[in-house]
C-alpha cells in the first residue's frame, strides 16, 4: 500500500468529516423536540470522522521518514504476480456511472450493448464474434428474466411505444 | 422449549410447500455454482441474486438466500481441491491439504471427506443456531430502547474490532455508514436532513442499494484491477468414497469443527475464515498424526470444512437473535427483509417466526438437497474454473445494475449502487471495513432512535440511561471489545515491524509499479528506506548471534 495514497484518503475523510459536523449545525429542528435533538448526531458523527481521519493521516506523517513509500497492506490485496490497473477499475466504473446517466433517456435494449462491449474490452474481450455472442447473451438473459419472466418494467427509452406492453 | 420445537416442525413443514422447496433446491444449486467460481464470496452471491427475491414470499425469499449460503459454501472447496484454486476466502485451508491429497491421486477420499464434513457440519450446526437462538430472541422480549441501542452499538463495534487490520479505520468506515442514514428525515423530529433540496432524498436512502454498492459492486471493480484466467484443471478424478476407518477417524475434527465453526460464526465479525483457522488449530493441537496437517491431511481438510459450513450457522445467531448481521452475506439478508417490509431488529423473531422457521428450512433443506446432488454436482462444477473471468465478472455488474432497478423501477437506485460501489472500492483497498460500513448503514436509522427515545424514556438522564444493568454491561463489553481490537492491531504492528527488522536487507517494492509491458520491479533495500526499526532489534540479533556463537 502507497502510504501516500493511504494519507491522501484519510485527508479526504478528515474534510469529509468536517463537511459532516458544519452541515450539521445547519440543520433545521423542528417543532418536537427531544435532549439530544436532530443536529447532535451529525455534529457528533461528523467529529468523529474528522477525528479519525485526522489521526489516521497524522500517525502516518509522524512517521514519514521512517516508514518506507509501500507500507503494510491493510485493505484487500491484490492477485500475486498479476498486473493490477487502477485505471482500468475506474474506466468501468465511470462506464457503469455513464450508463446510469443515460439509461431512463435512451433505455435498456439500446444503451446495454454499448455496456457490455466498453466492458468486455476493456477487460480483454476482443474478439469480435465473442464480444458479439456474449452481448447478444447478456442482454437476452437481462431482458427475458426481468423484464419478460419477472414483470419488471424496464426503461426502454425511445422503444418504449413498440415493446413497453411485452412485458 | 416450545418455540425450539416449533421452530423444527414448521420448518420441515415449510419444506413440504413446493414454492419453497423449488426455492431452496434452486438456491443450494445455484449458490454450489456460485461457490464454485473462484471470487465469487457468499456476499457477492447473496447480492446478485437478491434482486430476483423482490418478487418472492417473504417465506420463500429467506429460505431460497440462506439456500444459496449453504450451497456456496459447499462448492468453494471443490475449485480447491481439485485445481488448488479456493472458490472464496474460507476455503483457503481445503486448497492446502486437498490440494495435496490430489495431488497425491487422493481426490476422491479429499472430496468424500469434504462432501461429509461440510453437509454434517451444516446440519448439525442448524440445531445449533435453534437452540442459541430461541433463548436470545426471548431474551430480548424485556429490552427497552436503551438495551437495544447497546446490543446495537456492541453489533457494530464488534464488526470493528474484529475485521480488518486497523480499528481506526473500522471505527471511521462505521461512523460514515452511520452518516449516510442520517440522509432524509431525522427518527424523532421528522425533520429532513442532509437532503441538499433532492427529492429523491427526502425519504432517505434505500438500504438495499447502498449495502450491495458497497458490499458487492466495490468487490467487482476491484476485481476489474487484474485480468487473468482461473487455473485451468487437466485431469479428471475418480469418485470414491471414504473407507468406514476412515469416516470415523474424520469424525472427532468434524465435531471440533462443527462446535469452533458455529461459535465463531456467531461473533459479529467472525466469520467463516476465522471459525476455519481455529478449528483446524484446535484439531490439530488434539490430532494424533499432527504432522500431516498442511501435508494432505484428511482430518485438517474435515476440521476446516465442517467448521467453515457451520460458522455459516453461527452468523445467523446474531442476525436473527439481536437483530445485528454477523457477516456480509447477512446484511444482505436483513437489508431483502425490509424490502418486504419487515422491520430488522431484535423483535424479529417475536414478530415474524415465520422468518425463523424459513431460514431453518434453508439452511435443512439446502443441506439436503445437497446431500442428494452435491456428489454428482462436484464434476460439473470443475467446468466453472474454465469460464472466462472477464465475462463473469462484467455479467455479475450487468445482473446486480438490472437487479437493483427492479427494487423500485429507480433509475435513481442503480445511480445510489454505482456511488457507493465506488465508496467500496476505496474502503476496500486502503483498509476501510466494508463490512462495518454496511452493518451501519442497516443498523443506523435504527441506532439513533432508539438512543433519542431511550433518553426521553429515562426521564431525560443519560445518567439512568447508561446505569440500566444490561445497557451497562453491553457498553462495557463494546469497550472491552474496542480495546481487545485496538491491543490487537497493536501486537500485529510490532510483530509486523519486528519482521521487518529481521529482514533489513530484504527487497520491498516501491512507489508505482512498471505495468505488463515493462518487466521488472521497482524495489528498494529496507535499510535504505529507514533503518530504525532494525536498530530497535540489533540486541536482540546480537544475543542471539552470541548463542549462536557458543554453540
Amino acid at each position: 500500500m502507497d502510504r501516500r495514497k493511504d494519507v491522501a484518503v484519510a485527508a479526504a475523510i478528515t474534510l469529509l468529516g468536517l463537511v459532516i459536523a458544519i452541515l450539521g449545525t445547519q440543520i433545521n429542528l423542528g417543532r418536537i423536540r427531544d435532549p439530544i435533538g436532530s443536529r447532535a448526531m451529525p455534529i457528533a458523527i461528523g467529529l468523529l470522522i474528522m477525528a479519525g481521519g485526522l489521526l489516521l493521516a497524522g500517525r502516518r506523517l509522524v512517521r514519514w521518514r521512517s516508514e518506507p513509500t509501500v507500507v503494510r497492506e491493510e485493505g484487500t490485496s491484490d492477485e500475486p504476480d498479476v498486473p493490477a490497473h487502477t485505471l482500468r477499475s475506474m474506466a468501468v466504473w465511470a462506464i457503469c456511472f455513464v450508463y446510469v446517466l443515460l439509461l431512463g433517456t435512451l433505455g435498456f435494449l439500446i444503451l446495454t450493448p454499448f455496456l457490455l462491449v466498453a466492458l468486455l474490452w476493456i477487460m480483454g474481450v476482443r474478439t469480435p464474434v465473442r464480444l458479439a455472442v456474449i452481448t447478444v447473451l447478456g442482454i437476452a438473459f437481462g431482458y427475458g428474466v426481468f423484464d419478460l419472466l419477472l414483470g419488471v418494467r424496464l426503461p426502454l427509452g425511445p422503444l418504449d411505444p413498440y415493446l413497453g406492453d411485452l412485458g | 422449549m416450545d418455540l425450539f420445537f416449533d421452530t423444527f416442525t414448521n420448518a420441515t413443514s415449510m419444506l413440504a410447500d413446493p414454492a419453497v422447496l423449488l426455492a431452496i433446491a434452486l438456491g443450494a444449486i445455484l449458490g454450489s455454482v456460485a461457490g464454485a467460481i473462484p471470487g465469487m464470496t457468499t456476499t457477492l452471491a447473496v447480492g446478485i441474486a437478491l434482486p430476483f427475491t423482490f418478487g418472492l414470499r417473504p417465506i420463500t425469499a429467506v429460505a431460497f438466500l440462506i439456500a444459496i449460503t449453504v450451497g456456496t459454501n459447499y462448492g468453494n472447496s471443490i475449485p480447491a481441491i481439485l485445481v488448488g484454486v479456493p472458490g472464496t476466502p474460507s476455503a483457503v485451508l481445503t486448497a492446502l491439504d486437498g490440494y495435496k491429497l490430489h495431488q497425491k491421486g487422493q481426490s476422491g477420499v479429499a472430496l468424500g471427506t469434504q462432501y461429509i464434513a461440510a453437509l454434517l457440519g451444516q446440519l448439525i450446526s442448524a440445531f445449533f443456531f435453534v437452540a442459541m437462538v430461541v433463548p436470545l430472541a426471548q431474551l430480548l422480549y424485556v429490552f427497552l430502547a436503551p438495551e437495544l441501542w447497546a446490543l446495537q452499538l456492541l453489533g457494530i463495534v464488534a464488526i470493528i474490532s474484529l475485521t480488518g487490520k486497523n480499528v481506526v479505520k473500522g471505527l471511521v468506515a462505521g461512523a460514515l455508514g452511520l452518516a449516510v442514514t442520517m440522509i432524509g428525515p431525522d427518527p424523532v423530529a421528522l425533520t429532513g436532513r442532509f437532503t441538499f433540496g433532492i427529492v429523491e432524498l427526502r425519504g432517505g436512502l434505500e438500504i438495499v442499494p447502498v449495502v450491495i454498492g458497497a458490499l458487492a459492486i466495490s468487490e467487482l471493480i476491484r476485481s476489474c484491477r487484474q485480468v487473468y484466467d482461473w487455473r485451468q484443471s487437466s485431469g479428471g478424478f475418480s469418485a470414491k468414497f471414504p473407507s468406514f476407518g476412515l469416516a470415523r477417524r474424520i469424525l472427532r475434527p468434524i465435531g471440533i469443527g462443527t462446535v469452533w465453526g458455529t461459535i465463531m460464526g456467531a461473533i459479529p465479525g467472525g466469520g467463516g475464515v476465522s471459525s476455519a483457522f481455529v478449528a483446524y488449530q484446535q484439531a490439530k493441537l488434539t490430532s494424533k498424526k499432527p504432522e500431516e496437517y498442511g501435508e494432505g491431511s484428511v482430518e485438517g481438510l474435515a476440521a476446516n470444512e465442517s467448521a467453515q459450513n457451520a460458522s455459516q450457522s453461527g452468523e445467523m445467531v446474531p442476525t436473527f437473535g439481536f437483530g445485528i448481521p454477523g457477516s456480509g452475506s447477512m446484511v444482505l439478508l436483513l437489508a431483502a427483509l425490509t424490502v418486504h417490509g419487515m422491520v430488522p431488529g431484535p423483535l424479529l423473531v417475536k414478530e415474524t417466526p415465520e422468518m425463523l422457521y424459513a431460514s431453518t428450512a434453508g439452511l435443512i433443506g439446502g443441506t439436503l438437497v445437497l446431500a442428494l446432488i452435491g456428489w454428482p454436482l462436484a464434476k460439473a462444477m470443475l467446468r466453472l474454473v474454465q469460464l472466462d473471468r472477464s465475462v463473469v465478472l462484467v455479467m455479475a455488474l450487468l445482473l446486480s445494475m438490472v437487479g437493483v432497478y427492479a427494487l423500485r423501477n429507480a433509475v435513481f437506485d442503480v445511480g445510489v449502487m454505482i456511488f457507493f460501489g465506488l465508496v467500496g472500492y476505496f474502503m476496500l483497498r486502503y483498509g476501510y471495513s466494508v463490512a462495518a460500513f454496511a452493518l451501519a448503514v442497516t443498523l443506523g436509522h435504527d441506532f439513533e432512535g432508539y438512543l433519542r427515545h431511550g433518553i426521553l424514556l429515562t426521564d431525560n438522564s443519560f445518567g439512568t440511561f447508561m446505569s440500566r444493568p444490561v445497557t451497562a454491561i453491553l457498553v462495557a463489553l463494546s469497550i472491552g471489545l474496542l480495546i481487545f481490537g485496538i491491543a490487537g492491531n497493536i501486537r500485529e504492528a510490532r510483530r509486523a515491524k519486528a519482521a521487518l527488522a529481521i529482514s533489513g536487507d530484504a527487497l520491498v517494492l516501491v512507489g508505482p509499479q512498471p505495468g505488463a509491458q515493462e518487466p521488472g520491479e521497482r524495489v528498494a533495500r529496507v535499510e535504505d528506506l529507514g533503518g530504525t526499526a532494525l536498530r530497535e532489534h540489533e540486541p536482540d540479533q546480537r544475543r542471539e548471534r552470541g548463542s549462536d556463537d557458543k554453540t
